[in-house]
């Protein structure tokens, strides 16, 4: 870039050589990386050497925080100024690509042309992901039923000329409080992931718009009123199903998707799944009703041979109703179940389900506690003799609960060889109280002795991760659980917060939905590649902390 | 939370030697060393036997690069690593610039992420005269082309 250096200019006294102007455009890109977007423009003022160095941005995030430095619940007031803004950026924008764009507003169906002019702008731009949110996830409620009542006319409709211009490279598109034409999905069938949010969905023709996604490998769906029937037959390449939080649907059907290899559905609404069309699934996550889990112990085994990993998220009350013979999982290596916390439920019943799984070494716990932690658990007299496993482990509560639990496990669990806890660490958050790394030294301290007092026992703690919370305090509000699909996934509940990214080509996309979920997600998404690495080694990876390791 | 640190299982560790520009040599860990692309890709290239040269980073510059290579291979706490980042960023603008290139030249992502950060702050919220000052960057637009770059993109400026 050319470097003009008028004389005129003033002098300041306290300042040397210009270096940071004469600085690798890379290493300028870097440093620009990390600005909002509002700092990034406001930098083309400088001097010439500047003026376009903003253009060279590869991911564009248009929301409040990013334009206008501000969290401020009333966004509508804004509207005006961010459709402006962003207009005013796109005109004067010089640039040669762009890989990410986004828009986070909550527009809802006004200002339709802008909107279309921003789409049509990021694919000429050769962005292969976009994202557009229109809801608002501060000043609207979040509650269910509100979005649900929403009528499918006041949404924004993508439609099909918006993507004339030039052939998409669109990978990812993720859309919240907006959805697809009719006339868009023929142009999508590069189309990879798709996330569809916060929409009513209801009388939508989403089976037919599946038939033309022929390259779909992941589908989120979340936050919406869906068809009655889902049809996923046609999407060829699925491998990562994710249905959460939806209403309305009754059915998931599912044929010769021989590439579906995990799903999650978290929904309240009993859903009859038959995963005799999914015969390759390894991994099974469900909200488990009574039917559910009757389909789960009797036919799942059969219909899906290949699962490694099943977790469940139900009630005490479905439990109660297991049914009397179950069939047996050859290859689940790893359970979890979750349920809300009853005190008047012996947890160690779910104990007797164990037989159903000869070759498990994980076993996970989750409890959504509720307020209390003065709740006794009063387990059982004695632990089911066959249970012979590896390893049990991994239980979310309550620290006291988590104590109770352990100290049960202890005293009871003859067959145990070891014992891990692995909290989620980051992921699990309990903003209620938070747990000061003092408590938990206490607690590991504790543990220590219970194994110390149970001499009869042939076990001890292992990989002890401690009982731990999120440094950070964490983007989420309430009591959760986390837990790890596998290395590339993310899996958040609790706060409505399901997006499953995979592939490690979708750095931004990664970014991009933790985004959505963090205070300030214009921060996150400047972070480059560096977070998404240490999102994969932080945040997927329980770390070394204790480094007690058994001998 | 204790982190005692586990102890290296491996009885040799391999140490790779590096040279600055100004024929300084420092002694690093190969684990140490390997955060750094430029340098996987030479010690790939058979110099990790040999002396491996860089020719882009002075002596004083590379002293710091390993120090915090060293610091990041130690097995140090989240915590502790992120105050002692902190503290090891803060330095004067020329020092900055100089770790800049060489993070850059040397392609420690970790490390250029953490100093674009420390720049960006400095940059952050600021008005374009007090960045201009801040950095000593002329200003060599004449009033007019600034007047019409801040009304292309007025949102930002107001």
């Amino acid at each position: 870039m050319l470097q003009q250096r008028s004389t005129s200019t003033v002098e300041y006294p306290d300042t040397g050589r210009d270096v940071i102007s004469e600085l690798p455009d890379d290493v300028v890109y870097s440093i620009i990386e990390c600005l909002s977007l509002r700092d990034a423009v406001k930098t083309s003022v400088l001097s010439r050497r500047w003026k376009r160095v903003y253009s060279g941005l590869p991911i564009l995030q248009f929301d409040q925080v990013n334009m206008f430095q501000t969290n401020s619940k009333c966004c509508r007031h804004y509207k005006e100024k961010f459709v402006r803004g962003v207009n005013q950026f796109i005109d004067s924008y010089q640039g040669l690509q762009i890989d990410y764009f986004g828009v986070s507003f909550c527009l809802g169906s006004e200002f339709t042309d802008d909107i279309d002019r921003w789409i049509s702008f990021a694919n000429r731009m050769g962005a292969t992901m976009i994202s557009i949110c229109l809801y608002c996830q501060k000043s609207c409620s979040r509650a269910i039923g509100d979005m649900h009542g929403e009528q499918i006319g006041g949404k924004y409709v993508i439609q099909g000329e918006v993507l004339r211009d030039r052939n998409t490279n669109l990978e990812n598109l993720e859309l919240e409080g907006c959805i697809l034409g009719p006339d868009v999905a023929n142009r999508l069938s590069g189309l990879e992931t798709l996330g569809l949010n916060n929409t009513n969905l209801a009388l939508y023709d989403i089976n037919g718009m599946f038939s033309w996604l022929a390259n779909l490998k992941y589908l989120t769906l979340s936050n919406s009123t869906l068809p009655m029937k889902l049809c996923l037959g046609p999407l060829a390449l699925l491998k990562n199903l994710v249905i959460a939080d939806c209403a309305g649907i009754k059915e998931v059907q599912l044929s010769s998707n021989a590439n579906l290899h995990s799903i999650l559905y978290g929904c309240i609404e009993n859903v009859v799944f038959d995963l005799s069309g999914a015969p390759n699934l390894e991994k099974f996550h469900c909200n488990a009703g009574k039917t559910q889990l009757h389909y789960i112990f009797t036919h799942l085994p059969k219909h899906a041979p290949k699962l490694r990993t099943l977790s469940m998220f139900t009630t005490c009350d479905s439990v109660k109703h297991l049914p009397e013979s179950m069939t047996i999982f050859q290859h689940v290596t790893e359970l979890c179940i979750m349920f809300d916390y009853d005190p008047n439920f012996d947890m160690l019943k779910l104990i007797s389900i164990l037989g159903a799984f000869p070759c498990l070494n994980k076993l996970i716990f989750a409890i959504n506690s509720g307020e209390s932690d003065q709740r006794k658990l009063e387990p059982a007299e004695a632990m089911d003799e066959q249970v012979k496993k590896n390893e049990i482990g991994g239980y979310f509560g309550s620290l006291n609960q988590q104590l109770l639990l352990i100290s049960y496990l202890f005293k009871h669990g003859i067959s145990l060889e070891r014992m891990v806890i692995e909290p989620g660490e980051k992921i699990y958050v309990d903003t209620r109280q938070s747990l000061e790394k003092e408590v938990c030294g206490k607690a590991y301290k504790r543990l220590i002795e219970l194994s110390e007092e149970d001499e009869a026992s042939c076990f001890s703690i292992l990989d002890c991760h401690g009982l731990c919370v999120s440094e950070s305090g964490g983007p989420f509000e309430s009591l959760g659980f986390g837990y790890f699909y596998n290395e590339n996934d993310i899996f958040l509940t609790y706060d409505s917060a399901v997006r499953v990214w995979t592939s490690q080509r979708l750095n931004y996309a990664r970014q991009a939905s933790f985004l959505s979920r963090m205070q300030h997600p214009s921060k996150l998404l400047k972070q480059g590649s560096t977070s998404a690495a240490k999102i994969s080694s932080e945040g997927l990876r329980a770390p070394d902390l204790s480094g007690k390791k058994k001998d | 939370m204790a982190s005692s640190e586990s102890t290296t299982t491996s009885t040799t560790t391999k140490v790779l030697r590096l040279k600055s520009s100004d024929n300084e040599i420092f002694g690093v860990e190969e684990k140490a060393a390997l955060q750094s692309e430029t340098i996987k890709s030479l010690a790939e290239d058979g110099y990790s036997e040999d002396v491996i040269p860089l020719f882009n980073v002075e002596k004083k510059t590379l002293a710091k690069i390993v120090e915090w290579l060293n610091k990041h291979a130690s097995g140090s706490s989240k915590e502790e690593l992120k105050r002692w980042d902190a503290d090891f960023v803060d330095v004067d603008k020329d020092v900055l610039y100089d770790l800049l290139l060489a993070s850059n030249y040397l392609n420690i992502e970790v490390l250029l992420h953490q100093l674009a950060q420390k720049v960006a702050d400095m940059i952050k919220g600021k008005k374009p005269e007090e960045i201009r000052q801040l950095f000593g960057i002329k200003n060599d637009f004449t009033p007019e082309e600034e007047a019409e770059i801040r009304r292309e993109n007025a949102w930002a400026f107001e």
